[in-house]
């Protein structure tokens, strides 16, 4: 369920992504620098908010959602690529091929940015209010669907019951 | 006797602006009465069943996303400046997303300014009224409102969050720690079910067990048949004639158009943030600091409480969100005892975050692997949460923003809030004892988090006094300059004390309807 959804969402941020750059199929040097954006985004995704236990591809789906809202929105998108190539060149033209301790301390030294702040804001939205990461994380999420915790609630077993005034 | 639709210039009719706690309840009882009334509600009626289970969607759907700005040293206006404050834009006001608790303020901070002192850098008075006099007025707000603890109304259910809370407590000492006092059904009540401990009650009530005024107020005062509501009506400005009494009500419906609707009297229920934006709004050539405004004190003293939290992260399973998010409260820190550092006290409350709000707001700007531990670690987090007095200070206040106009080209309001002395050693001192709580509970980690909350409880804007140069309105809300102005929120309040402010603010306007109520038979010259 996880993978589909995963994938459903990848495939739909890929179309966008490609729609958001017209003459990409065409135009090689375009489609590489979008891919290499995609993969730094990527990357920082998960620099971002990283959880071992979910996949590349949630990551991935992550930045296809923000790549896909530079559609629309141009500043957005004239902020992730300045940021994106500005990233790569303080690592010396490669952010990706830096060691990891060296990609963190580059991207928290931008953390005032709004570029980083662009990213980060999106991130954490894409990935906190999607109820498969919830469930991952073992949050309930929506209450009402399964009648709410009237049943369950006080089920905590570990420290002694309260002694309540009469 | 006509009903509604009223004409827009019938002038024997109320008008009533805002539909949260104060205003709302102030229709209902009047309407009840036999009086007339047209209430002006900025947003819409939400229906619980448009609620969802979402915290983040809920803010959303209710929240009022109008611009304010915001200065001062309070560290909302460094990390959190986009939303000063967390006024619900609905019918039922702030009712919607309120978590129910219902206490009642303390004599002695109705009196503050007596059992404090004089503190350097606050306004501090006594409220022009004797507090006994208000126990009436709590009583039939508990019993309105269906306040377990009272009335022989029971207790919802012990919950997770309120076991770890009462055994933290207790290990360190505290004795007053209760899971009681909320407006919400812990048995079928006045028409609406018991709780079903959904665990959402500040996305709206989607069980209506939590009393909001929107199913509650709004519909029974509609049913006396003498009720007009008027949603997507945003008030911008009051008018008055020359006799300097207020003749009516400036509004923008849906579309923008405006309108005027005549009035006999106005109540001014907007909150603590609005109600004084208005007010200053409708200045005039006679008015010229602002309607009512002759004190100067129109937007002054704005208080919110002082808000901070501290999580602690558990070696086994909580589940905190599995209960009403006010979970149940330590009683023994909303004492007056100045040998902690500070005046006032606070209340320490178990408040649980769902997983989307503990990641988008209780830590404003954080991530990394640190941070995302702590999302990992969801079922094992409990926390406590502070609501503690802040002091009226003059210059703490709401004024118009020139620089930024809304959609109808009326200046914003603006809130500055500087941070007191009194500010920082509460909260120093809630974070001690926040953390020996968890601890003494089994807390093997602490996630202290900025106090960057926007302002939830709105107070004090256009307090109360006995004389006009101290005060905007009298011990009943009443304009001292304009005699047939009211205000009826928290904007009246003095002080702030250490409690949640919605009762207070229903026995206040079920008060201050009697008042009118005797106003209006009295036949009174001036209204």
């Amino acid at each position: 369920m996880l993978q589909r959804r995963s994938f459903l969402r990848l495939a739909i941020g890929l179309t966008l992504a490609a729609a958001a750059t017209p003459g990409a199929a065409t135009d090689d040097a375009a489609g590489a620098r979008a891919a290499h954006q995609r993969d730094v985004l990527t990357a920082m995704t998960r620099l971002l908010y990283p959880h071992d236990g979910l996949s590349d591809a949630t990551y991935a789906a992550i930045a296809d959602t923000l790549l896909a809202r530079t559609s629309a929105d141009q500043a957005l998108a004239t902020t992730l690529a300045a940021g994106l190539a500005e990233l790569d060149a303080a690592a010396g033209g490669d952010w990706l091929g830096a060691v990891p301790a060296e990609r963190l301390a580059l991207l928290a030294a931008r953390e005032s940015t709004a570029f980083f702040q662009a990213v980060r804001s999106h991130t954490m939205l894409a990935l906190y209010t999607d109820p498969a990461v919830w469930a991952r994380f073992g949050y309930g999420g929506d209450a009402w669907a399964r009648g709410g915790y009237v049943n369950d609630v006080g089920d905590l077993d570990w420290l002694p019951e309260p002694e309540l005034p009469q | 006797m006509s009903r509604p639709p009223y004409a827009h210039d019938d002038d024997g009719v109320v008008v009533v602006i805002g539909s949260g706690a104060g205003g709302a309840t102030l229709v209902h009882e009047l309407t009840r009465a036999g009086i007339r009334v047209v209430l002006l509600e900025a947003g819409r009626m939400i229906e619980p069943e448009e609620f969802r289970n979402d915290e983040l969607y809920a803010i959303g759907q209710q929240v009022w996303m109008d611009p304010r700005t915001t200065s001062g040293t309070w560290e909302v206006a460094k990390l959190a400046p986009a939303l000063p404050a967390l006024t619900v834009k609905a019918v039922g006001g702030s009712t919607v997303h309120w978590g129910g608790l219902s206490f009642r303020m303390q004599p002695h901070e109705l009196r503050a300014r007596t059992h404090y002192g004089a503190i350097d850098g606050a306004a501090l008075a006594d409220w022009p009224l004797d507090p006994a006099e208000l126990d009436h007025w709590y009583d039939q707000a508990e019993y309105r409102l269906g306040v377990t603890g009272t009335h022989g109304i029971p207790r919802l259910p012990v919950s997770n969050h309120f076991k770890v809370l009462w055994n933290g407590a207790r290990r360190i000492g505290y004795r007053h720690i209760d899971n009681g006092r909320h407006a919400i059904n812990s048995r079928p009540r006045d028409g609406r079910p018991a709780c079903l401990q959904l665990g959402f009650c500040t996305s709206g009530c989607k069980s209506r067990a939590k009393w909001s005024a929107s199913y509650t107020e709004i519909p029974a005062a509609l049913a006396t048949g003498r009720l007009e509501l008027r949603t997507t009506a945003m008030a911008l400005r009051i008018e008055h004639g020359d006799d300097g009494r207020a003749h009516g009500v400036v509004y923008a419906d849906a579309d923008g158009r405006h309108h005027a609707q005549r009035a006999r009297l106005v109540c001014v229920a907007a909150n603590a943030v609005e109600t004084p934006r208005l007010l200053l709004n409708s200045a005039s050539a006679r008015f010229p600091q602002g309607l009512a405004n002759g004190s100067g004190l129109v937007g002054r003293h704005f208080m919110r409480h002082i808000n901070a939290l501290v999580f602690g992260m558990f070696e086994r399973p909580v589940h905190m969100e599995r209960g009403p998010v006010a979970g149940g409260i330590v009683y023994d820190e909303a004492r007056l005892d100045t040998d902690r550092g500070f005046a006032g006290g606070y209340l320490m409350q178990a408040a649980h975050a769902g997983l989307p709000a503990f990641a988008a707001g209780v830590y404003p700007g954080a991530w990394g692997a640190a941070f995302t531990r702590w999302i990992e670690a969801y079922p094992r987090l409990a926390s406590v949460w502070a609501n503690g007095e802040d002091l009226p200070i003059e210059g703490n206040a709401v004024t118009l923003d020139p620089r930024v106009r809304d959609a109808h080209g009326l200046p914003v309001a603006h809130l500055h809030i500087d941070d007191h002395a009194n500010d920082t050693a509460m909260r120093r001192h809630f974070f001690a004892q926040a953390h020996a709580l968890l601890g003494a509970a089994g807390a093997q980690e602490f996630l202290q988090c900025p106090s960057a909350f926007p302002a939830a409880h709105t107070m004090g804007t256009c307090r109360m006094s006995a004389d006009p140069a101290t005060g905007v309105v009298d011990a009943f809300g009443r304009s001292h300059e304009v005699p047939n102005l009211f205000v009826s929120d928290g904007s009246t309040m003095v002080t702030a004390g250490a409690e949640n402010p919605t009762l207070t603010i229903v026995a206040l306007a079920l008060r201050q309807a009697e008042h009118i109520r005797d106003l209006l038979a009295r036949r009174d010259g001036a209204l």
